[in-house]
């Protein structure tokens, strides 16, 4: 008997899978190691293009989040411009998958930006429960989380970081955001590179959309993104 | 069908019920009729009968030969995990209510989001004999919950003073309800898939009297 490199359950020798939690295994010297399958993005289910449609559910492509937080038109999609450490999400509640790959992109102007995407997230009346993936150029790090937010209260618990990884690009240039499920498997994708892949069997359908945020406490100085749009693929069978 | 049909017929990977192909050997899946959930090997058993307690039960005082008695001091929810961290299970409460205020239950797949728990419940209200179905979020302060089931009367359930169970049985996104060891509703829900079993004990108003006999869990047959 071995124990599952996850959550810990003696699996019986010979198994291929964890009875618990149904991680793909493989003994790699005397434990187990995890074995993903590959995802491979197919068809376009959803697209939105910020240059000429607002997120989903918004009625314009200008509005006021709070006082202090805001989106407006810009050539390249849109402006968020932020002035305090909140992270706001944009999902498509009207599509609800399992297995699929949610894709976003941004150009960060401003140091202190926080970028992401969110999937198979769910409503529980005015919460909502999800996995989001934050990506903050400033210092090189993806942060995978399970997360709930509601306006009363807000709570996560991470699923994984990476810190200091190359293929996060630094501000600037226009950055990809990426996460592929397929089951409990998720890959973490950045510009279509592969970052990381985990595995989290927690959620399994749900809403899928982008996220953008501030790192920095609030002040009067803002931090720019511009999201240009996110578009959900299927995965190919 | 029995709830192992949940595995590929070509190389044995778990899939996820209904799913059109599977995830590593990308053969493709035929619907499948639901599978019947059975109980498998036992994972957790407390008899609470003999005098017992649960870990981090409060309020709550063992009677040998009759459970663990719980006294509420307040309108609420305590709830804790019993067995490990699993996908597809069966749990199991067996408990009597004293009062037109209390209730109990048994909640699947509950799951921490920093301060927050989240998964699903099944509580039962033996003085208005109904049971009820929801996803919940509940933090310090509050819950948040989503309706599966709204509260829906049985026939099936005893009244105050009477010893009722209730039991979840869950693979995947297929769950069944059983009220007093009999069918009671069966759902399909993906939101949800891994997490602990818990049990729990309800206050409608402070000082509800709830006596648990017994919390099980069991893998999935």
């Amino acid at each position: 008997m071995l124990a599952c490199p996850y959550c810990k359950t003696e699996v019986p020798t010979g198994e291929r899978f964890c009875p618990a939690c149904l991680l793909g295994l493989r003994v790699e010297g005397d434990a187990l190691a995890p074995v993903f399958p590959t995802i491979t993005p197919g068809r376009t289910l959803y697209e939105a293009d910020f240059r000429t449609s607002p997120p989903p559910r918004y009625p314009s492509r200008a509005h006021a989040m709070s006082p202090r937080m805001r989106f407006d038109p810009h050539e390249g999609g849109l402006l968020f411009t932020l002035l305090e450490p909140r992270t706001p999400t944009f999902p498509n509640p009207d599509v609800e998958l399992r297995d699929a790959c949610v894709r976003a992109r941004f150009t960060v102007l401003d140091p202190g930006a926080r970028i992401g995407v969110v999937a198979r997230r769910s409503a529980l009346a005015e919460g909502r429960v999800g996995y989001a993936l934050d990506v903050t150029p400033d210092r090189n790090e993806a942060w995978l989380k399970r997360v709930f937010e509601a306006n009363a209260h807000a709570d996560s618990t991470t699923v994984a970081i990476r810190k200091g990884h190359a293929g996060i690009p630094a501000p600037g240039p226009t950055t990809d955001v990426e996460l592929r499920l397929l089951g409990p498997t998720i890959q973490i994708v950045v510009d279509g590179a592969l970052v990381a892949t985990h595995h989290d069997p927690h959620y399994g359908v749900g809403a899928f959309g982008f996220r953008v945020g501030r790192e920095t406490e609030a002040s009067d100085v803002p931090v720019r993104v511009v999201c240009h749009g996110f578009d959900v693929r299927e995965v190919i069978r | 069908m029995s709830s192992h049909t949940l595995t590929c017929p070509q190389c044995g990977a778990p899939v996820t019920f209904r799913s059109s192909f599977c995830a590593y050997c990308r053969a493709p899946l035929a619907a499948a009729l639901a599978p019947k959930l059975e109980r498998g090997a036992p994972l957790a058993l407390n008899d609470l009968k003999g005098g017992i307690t649960l870990p981090f039960a409060q309020h709550a005082v063992p009677r040998p030969g009759r459970g663990l008695e719980f006294t509420l001091p307040e309108t609420g929810a305590w709830r804790e995990p019993v067995g490990p961290l699993v996908r597809d299970s069966v749990a199991r409460v067996a408990a009597v209510c004293h009062d037109a205020h209390g209730s109990f239950g048994v909640g699947a797949r509950c799951h921490r989001l920093g301060s927050v728990i989240a998964g699903y419940r099944v509580v039962l209200r033996p003085a208005y004999r109904d049971f009820s179905v929801v996803r919940f979020a509940s933090y310090p302060g509050g819950v948040y919950v989503a309706n599966v089931l709204p509260p829906r009367p049985s026939e099936m359930i005893a009244g105050v003073g009477q010893r009722n169970t209730v039991e979840i049985r869950c693979a995947d996104s297929l769950f069944t309800v059983l009220v007093n060891d009999r069918h009671a509703h069966t759902f399909e829900d993906a939101h949800f898939v891994f997490g602990h079993d818990v049990w729990l004990v309800g206050a409608a108003q402070p000082g509800a009297r709830v006596t648990l006999e017994s919390v099980d869990v069991w893998a999935l047959g």
